[in-house]
């Protein structure tokens, strides 16, 4: 008996039963819960990892899927914006060779053509500008650039358009104020920022757009305010967003791609500056201020 | 037998493009009238009616298949040709469904407009085999001269070509 059980140190033995040691026992029974918890920590990880996994493929595939949309979207949409100018242009292509026009009717009908043209290389500006702004292909200078040479500037490849819709430019800004950005960002926000203007006063039959600025210490604020259409304090929001084109009730969709407020926005962030919109609703007009770093104190 | 003046109603918001289709179309001696938002073109045949309406789809306001289905829900019988950049099979049968009679995609053709307008006018009005010969300018040669500056003669003023 004795020597059973010094063969077996893990065996209790005695006259009429075979049992295992408590001790041992007790060490069995705590190893085995230790293996226990360690494969529920184990398996728990190995799901949670699975459920990450799964999560974050379906995040990606979700982006991809709405990045899809978006360019899904910018193609109907672009097409869509091109066939208006295209179909203005083969009419009158077809007028000119379908008809006899006295020269005074050629004339006009050629001139409506090359603004048919300028509208679509505006727009392939704006498609192009918005590609390069999305992917962050663009490399921007900081420099002092004059504020009113450049607003005059773009402000003067207007007034022919904007006096044959009836539309009253005013641009009163301090000489010498100075802006700390890309003098060619500049050019093109202030460009988009009009364009969208015009676009807003058009359709209400012709009023006026201001164009003021001030020196606020480290920032210069230009405000262009608008007598057009306005837009309802809730679609505020929208305003800035890519292809976003509210169709407010009084009409905007002339001339509009949708890019134009969003280059502003993405040109204003990437130069150290900001952009906001306010208007007091449909048809009350709208204003843009638009806040530049300085050029110098 | 004189050949009965047609009257169409243009609602097209680009400039450009409505003038274009309203010089073309007085040139061919209709009478015309254009407005370029979807409401006030509702409201314009509150008090007035035509032979045809030629319609854009998106326009300010109140959009192409709207106005239609406003029209026709208020009894108006007038044949509608919708004119827009889309041009997909979805919004032919939305248009179609909205009431319209004849579906163009921009860019169109002169000669498939105008003869699109003179076929609907003819239905419209019940005189199909008298006026299926209206538009001439099928043989290829510039016929029809422009006698007047469209844009400053006001609606009415067109007269019929003899």
């Amino acid at each position: 008996m004795a020597r059973i059980q010094k063969l077996f140190p893990d065996l209790y033995v005695s006259a009429d039963r075979v049992a295992l040691a408590p001790e041992r026992r007790a060490e069995l029974m705590t190893q085995q819960q230790h293996r226990l918890t360690q494969y529920l920590w184990e398996g728990g990880f190995f799901l949670f990892a699975l459920f990450a996994c799964i999560g974050a493929i379906f995040a990606a595939l979700r982006g991809e899927t709405r990045v899809l949309n978006e360019q899904e979207q910018f193609l109907a949409l672009v097409s869509h914006q091109f066939k208006t100018p295209l179909a203005s242009l083969q009419l009158s292509l077809e007028t000119m060779s379908l008809r006899q026009l006295p020269p005074d009717r050629s004339k006009a009908l050629l001139e409506r053509m090359l603004s048919d043209l300028t509208r679509m290389e505006t727009m392939v500006g704006q498609i192009l500008d918005s590609s390069r702004l999305s992917h962050g292909r663009m490399e921007l200078k900081s420099e002092a650039v004059l504020l009113d040479a450049a607003v005059t500037r773009v402000v003067s490849q207007y007034l022919e358009r904007a006096q044959s819709e009836h539309i009253h430019i005013e641009s009163q800004i301090p000489e010498q104020l100075q802006v700390l950005s890309d003098p060619i960002a500049v050019d093109a926000v202030v460009r988009n920022i009009l364009e969208n203007a015009l676009a807003a006063v058009a359709p209400v039959g012709g009023g006026k757009v201001t164009l003021t600025a001030r020196s606020l210490g480290t920032e210069i604020e230009l405000a262009v305010r608008d007598s057009g259409i306005g837009f309802r304090p809730s679609d505020q929001s929208q305003l800035f967003r890519k292809f976003s084109r509210l169709n407010a009730g009084a009409g905007s969709s002339y001339y509009g791609t949708g890019l134009g407020l969003f280059i502003v926005q993405r040109l204003m962030q990437l130069t150290g500056g900001r952009v906001s919109a306010s208007s007091e609703g449909l048809g009350r007009g709208a204003e843009f201020l638009l806040h530049f770093p300085a050029g110098h104190s | 037998m004189s050949e009965p003046v047609y009257h169409v109603m243009v609602v097209e918001d680009d400039p450009h493009l409505a003038a274009g289709v309203v010089e073309n179309l007085r040139a061919e001696g209709y009478e015309v009238d254009t407005v370029g938002d979807g409401r006030k073109a509702v409201e314009w045949f509150e008090s007035h009616s035509c032979d045809l309406i030629i319609l854009d789809v998106m326009l300010p306001g109140m959009d192409g298949f709207a106005v239609c289905s406003t029209l026709r829900a208020r009894g108006t019988t007038t044949p509608v040709l919708f004119l827009t950049a889309r041009g997909d099979a979805v919004d032919r049968i939305r248009g179609l469904e909205a009431g319209g009679d004849d579906y163009l995609a921009k860019p169109f053709h002169l000669q498939e407009f105008l003869l699109a307008c003179a076929r609907s006018c003819a239905a419209g009005t019940g005189t199909a085999t008298a006026a299926a010969p209206r538009v001439r300018m099928c043989s290829g040669s510039p016929v029809t001269k422009w006698t007047s500056a469209p844009s400053a003669a006001g609606p009415g003023t067109a007269r019929p070509r003899n």
